[in-house]
């Protein structure tokens, strides 16, 4: 094992930086990918050898994921258990990682099954704590509109069934497309394309008539 | 890329302002910690669960060294055009040339010696009233406007002191929260209990004012103000819109407005105090007749001083604590040039009375919708304050689209947009939210704006406002302000050089 893995490790490199025209243009692009990541620890390269450069790449992209994380699993502690685990799987998977999808999609992806992994052991699906949602301190002192659409809507979302909540959040929340949701979520774009129907039908019926 | 429309973007726009937990504490360091596990079972022998870090990830670098300049002399040719993509590097969009990113496209600059004598030419526009000096002490009742079907209209009740310096101390009564704001560190703490739990949540770097959203800006959401600032304001413009009377004891404008609560809300009754903006009652109903929201002012008082002791008073002890960094760095005018790139603009005039109270900058802030406008970045914020009244001076580069979403990291800078085409803006004071966006076009005609259309926005929903856009520039000039002030502001802008 310990070998396999050595044989794998690439050379050390910076990489060719992502350009919107190969990502198929703007509006094809994910929010975060785009961003330029922080420049690299110590200007050196991010493999399964340096684990402090690898730390400084994820905490590029360790805010969307625990945005995603929280929604799925309902738990701030929960969160952080299956980050970590997702941080661990990816390092330990830096060796063949080829780059054939963004890391921000990888990232993910490693994110979605190790929340599916988590939820099939526990047999349970997940309620996010609606007083939490409700109660935490910089929400509940606003009590204008949009904190309580907020409130309504982060309801609603932990009441949805996994498979929509996911899509809908991919799509809606990080702004990737049904193509890329779909290869994240293992799905077809269509499928992601109904998931999304169908939780955005519910959402809207949490925010009344209205909305 | 997904259209979408009406209820979806509100979804959608919802669904990214959720609140995203912070790790806990040591989340990092269980990481390293793990991490250098699993690094040492390539290296070494056995994983280990107890790991000295200080002692072995000198051994393994000295290992990494030179297993990676083996690896570099051998494939550096290779590494070069290989796709090893995990690391994005800095300059991986289209920017612009130091030289052309410093300046607004068409600013006259002007020097810190044209704004220092500027400040003894404040223009006076003739106000219906004494603005208030000496801090506000005020109660108040208010709900949580319902979206849910059959949800009831809870009226919790308020009690806030707020300084003419715009520190604030507010709190409610039940279920307890207590808010202490310093308007001079921009710095605001909560106390609240969570669950059963006493908390303290610590904002630091909190924006100055609108354009953002509103539990970010430096007065208490829950009393409206930027209602008050607006019906002022309609009045300065529209008299016969507004009407004249009295509520406890005190002058007070009342107006009644259909249509400008886009789906939150049909119609709305407000009666604002004429000395301090704030609103004393506000009523707002949906199409089906039935309560949005109330605001019920029951004292105030504004003329007596206010002790130091009301406005920060020590909050209770609390057994869980986290702190929250907005990204709003404070910063001088002499200064704001290097951390954003390019030269601020700046008014040269402002209404008799106002002066610079606080600057900072932000180097990338989230879009309030992100359907809409562009990521903004390179954000430069000035408030002024006349005792109670505020006013916002923003600019900020439009970031390229879909570049941070809600779900940039902070102190990421976006590139700016490599063009000066303009952009399909909506108006920034109300994007994201279901508001309309009712702002007027005026051609402005002097100072770095000259012969830029800027967007007027006098409603009774948002503060009175000014936006545009220039070059790859979006300006907002916000508060207390009526339109002809507003329109003598943008008109003064001059780009800052120090």
């Amino acid at each position: 094992m310990k070998e396999t893995r050595r044989r794998h490790v690439e050379p050390a490199m910076t990489v060719a930086p992502l350009r919107l025209e190969e990502r198929g243009g703007a509006d094809d692009a994910t929010p975060f990918e785009l961003a330029p990541a922080p420049a690299p620890v110590r200007g050196g390269p991010v493999t399964d050898e340096d684990p402090d450069a690898f730390i400084e790449m994820i905490k590029h992209y360790d805010r969307p994921l625990r945005a995603l994380v929280y929604r799925l699993m309902g738990d701030r502690d929960v969160m952080d258990d299956v980050l970590q685990d997702v941080y661990l799987r990816a390092f330990r998977a830096l060796p063949s990682f080829r780059g054939d999808a963004a890391p921000g999609t990888w990232l993910y992806r490693i994110a979605y099954n190790v929340c599916i992994d988590e939820l099939r052991r526990r047999q349970r699906q997940p309620r996010v704590p609606l007083d939490e949602m409700h109660d935490q301190p910089h929400d509940g002192i606003d009590p204008g509109d949009v904190a309580t659409m907020r409130g309504d809507v982060a309801q609603a979302l932990g009441e949805l069934p996994m498979d929509q909540r996911a899509a809908v959040l991919l799509v809606d929340a990080h702004g990737y497309d049904y193509a890329r949701a779909g290869d994240i979520l293992g799905v077809p774009p269509g499928t992601v394309g109904s998931r999304v129907s169908r939780a955005r039908a519910t959402l809207r019926l949490a925010l009344g008539p209205q909305s | 890329m997904i259209r979408r429309r009406g209820g979806d973007t509100t979804v959608a726009a919802l669904l990214r302002q959720l609140p995203v937990p912070e790790h806990a504490d040591d989340f990092f360091d269980r990481l390293r910690a793990q991490l250098y596990a699993e690094s040492d079972v390539s290296v070494d022998t056995a994983a280990s669960t107890v790991i000295d870090l200080s002692v072995r990830r000198g051994d393994r670098r000295q290992e990494r060294s030179r297993t990676q300049r083996m690896l570099r002399s051998a494939t550096a040719p290779a590494a070069a055009v290989a796709c090893f993509v995990l690391v994005v590097g800095g300059g991986l969009l289209a920017r612009r040339t130091a030289e052309e990113r410093q300046r607004p496209s068409g600013a006259a600059p002007a020097t810190a010696r044209d704004f220092t004598a500027a400040k003894n030419q404040r223009f006076v526009v003739p106000q219906p009233y004494t603005p208030a000096k000496t801090g506000v002490r005020v109660r108040f009742g208010t709900n949580m406007p319902g979206h849910v079907p059959n949800r009831e209209v809870q009226v919790q009740s308020f009690e806030g002191v707020i300084s003419p310096a715009g520190d604030y101390h507010l709190s409610r009564v039940a279920p307890s929260i207590e808010v202490n704001f310093s308007a001079q560190s921009g710095s605001r703490t909560m106390y609240q209990v969570v669950k059963g739990k006493p908390s303290v949540l610590y904002q630091s770097d909190l924006p100055l004012g609108p354009p953002e959203p509103p539990d970010q800006a430096n007065l208490p959401a829950t009393l409206s103000r930027d209602l008050g600032a607006a019906v002022r304001a309609i009045n300065a413009e529209r008299p016969a819109d507004v009407k004249r009377t009295e509520r406890l004891g005190r002058p007070a404008l009342e107006m009644t407005d259909q249509g400008s609560g886009g789906t939150l809300f049909q119609k709305q009754h407000v009666i604002v105090d004429v000395r301090t903006g704030f609103p004393l009652l506000v009523e707002q109903w949906k199409a089906d007749g039935t309560l949005y929201r109330t605001l019920d002012v029951t004292e105030i008082v504004d003329d007596q001083p206010i002790p130091a002791s009301m406005i920060a008073p020590p909050l209770p002890t609390a057994t869980t604590q986290s702190t929250e960094s907005k990204h709003f760095a404070a910063s001088t005018l002499a200064d704001v040039a290097k951390a954003v790139g390019y030269q601020p603009l700046v008014p040269l005039s402002m209404p008799a009375g106002f002066e610079l109270a606080r600057v900072a900058t932000a180097p990338s802030l989230d879009p309030v919708d992100g359907q809409t406008n562009p990521a903004y970045a390179d954000v430069v914020a000035l408030v002024y304050r006349r005792g109670l009244d505020t006013v916002t001076v923003t600019t900020r580069r439009a970031a390229p689209a879909g570049a941070l979403g809600s779900v940039s990291a902070p102190g990421v800078v976006p590139a700016p947009l490599a063009t000066t085409a303009p952009l399909q803006l909506k108006d920034p004071l109300v994007q994201g939210t279901p508001l309309p966006d009712m702002s007027q076009p005026t051609t402005i005609s002097t100072g770095a704006l000259a012969g830029d259309v800027v967007n007027v926005g006098i409603y009774p929903v948002v503060w009175p406002h000014v936006w545009a856009q220039h070059g790859d520039l979006i300006i907002t000039i916000a508060g207390d302000l009526n339109r002809r002030e507003l329109l003598q502001v943008a008109g003064s802008l001059q780009a800052y050089v120090h």
